[in-house]
């Protein structure tokens, strides 16, 4: 991990052809606690290395990264299929009185 | 994720060999069917376009796969020269995959001015043809068919419960004005009548717009309506539409045309093409 909670995971290629990574969760607090804000958000970005023969990444945290009601964190995880950028809070469950952006019909 | 997973023939050579991802979430090693409005998740994916897909960087898109191969457009999906990935965000989990379309129609000689807005849009999955090879370009745009394009253009939703007296629950266009009306974009006649068969006037729909765009997408509503001084016709424009018309100028959202902004003048399909082609590249992200 560096100074700015951004944290490089090597995954472990399983029987399946699946790169897996977890995150424990000290790792996690460790980062969110010394992750910069951009855009008034915490955000932590997780690499992880590309692995040969990987079909897929799978990478494992706490639930409770991403059931924050504030919104004001964000992790990206980045491998080299795709950059996926999860907002701390979409898992949760409080649905807020405002309009609702679905970029997918 | 490989295409040869795909069992429909004509899609998976549609997608060729071009990305395709399946996102999903697992909590305690079961899937979780995440579906969150409220929390897009933001995906890049990287991709080197052919040298005709770069010619033409704005009809690389992404479209949503679902169990049964079929398919959705993401209207926000689009191409990042910049980075070289292709960005979308998107509140559901699935199968997505970067695909290059260029929709066409055959009725688009008279209005070179529009042509690429329209053919963008509509290979966006967001704007539709009259048909299969007609867009209709000069017909008049009526105030529902604007509202179904204006919501899918910027994604929005909200759940409603009443409508317009005047907006039946069969219409196609029953959920797009019902999210309108809910968000305080479409005001209605005062008799809770939204009018949806009639044609939008250019003033309406720019209002309409303005007003949308000013609530929900960071666009500043101005009260500076000198923009407008250079439109011989702005004498025209109702009291009502002065400051949203006047944003979007200045803006440049809007161009008139021959000095003329026009604000009585019924709103022709390929106008609202343009002039949703210009939001959809300044406010979606």
């Amino acid at each position: 991990m560096d100074s700015a909670g951004n944290i490089t995971a090597a995954p472990e290629l399983n029987d399946s052809g699946i790169a897996v990574t977890e995150i424990d969760d000290e790792t996690l607090a460790t980062a969110l606690a010394n992750a910069k804000e951009t855009d008034g958000k915490k955000t932590v970005e997780i690499t992880i290395p590309a692995i040969e023969g990987a079909k897929a990444y799978e990478i494992s945290l706490a639930a409770s990264a991403l059931t924050s009601s504030a919104g004001d964190t964000r992790f990206v995880i980045k491998t080299d299929m795709a950059v996926v950028t999860l907002p701390g809070n979409m898992l949760a469950q409080e649905a807020a009185p405002r309009p609702r952006r679905y970029p997918s019909a | 994720m490989d295409v040869s997973q795909i069992e429909d023939e004509e899609l998976r050579q549609l997608i060729g060999r071009r990305p395709i991802i399946q996102l999903s979430l697992r909590i305690d090693g079961e899937d979780f069917p995440w579906n969150n409005p409220d929390s897009p998740v933001r995906v890049a994916i990287p991709y080197t376009p052919t040298e005709e897909e770069l010619a033409n960087p704005e009809h690389i898109t992404v479209w949503h796969i679902d169990r049964d191969a079929k398919v959705t457009p993401v209207p926000n999906g689009r191409y990042d020269e910049e980075t070289g990935t292709v960005t979308f965000s998107i509140t559901h989990f699935s199968w997505f995959a970067v695909v290059y379309v260029h929709k066409t129609f055959g009725d688009l000689a008279g209005v070179g001015w529009a042509r690429k807005p329209i053919e963008v849009m509509a290979s966006k999955g967001i704007i539709q043809g009259t048909g299969p090879d007609t867009f209709s370009p000069a017909s008049n745009i009526t105030r529902a068919d604007y509202t179904v394009l204006l919501i899918r253009t910027l994604g929005l939703r909200a759940e409603f419960t009443d409508n317009f007296d005047d907006v039946k629950e069969d219409a196609y266009y029953y959920e797009a004005v019902g999210i309108a009306k809910k968000l305080g974009i479409a005001l209605g006649d005062g008799d809770n009548r939204f009018n949806p068969e009639e044609p939008i006037s250019r003033q309406d729909l720019m209002t309409l717009s303005a007003r949308v765009l000013d609530k929900y997408m960071g666009l500043k509503l101005s009260d500076d309506i000198h923009v407008l001084d250079r439109f011989i016709d702005k004498g025209d424009i109702a009291e009502y539409a002065l400051s949203g018309i006047a944003t979007l100028v200045k803006e440049g959202l809007i161009v008139g045309s021959d000095s003329r902004i026009s604000p009585l003048a019924n709103t022709t399909r390929a106008e609202a093409a343009v002039f949703l082609y210009r939001v959809y590249n300044s406010y979606v992200k």
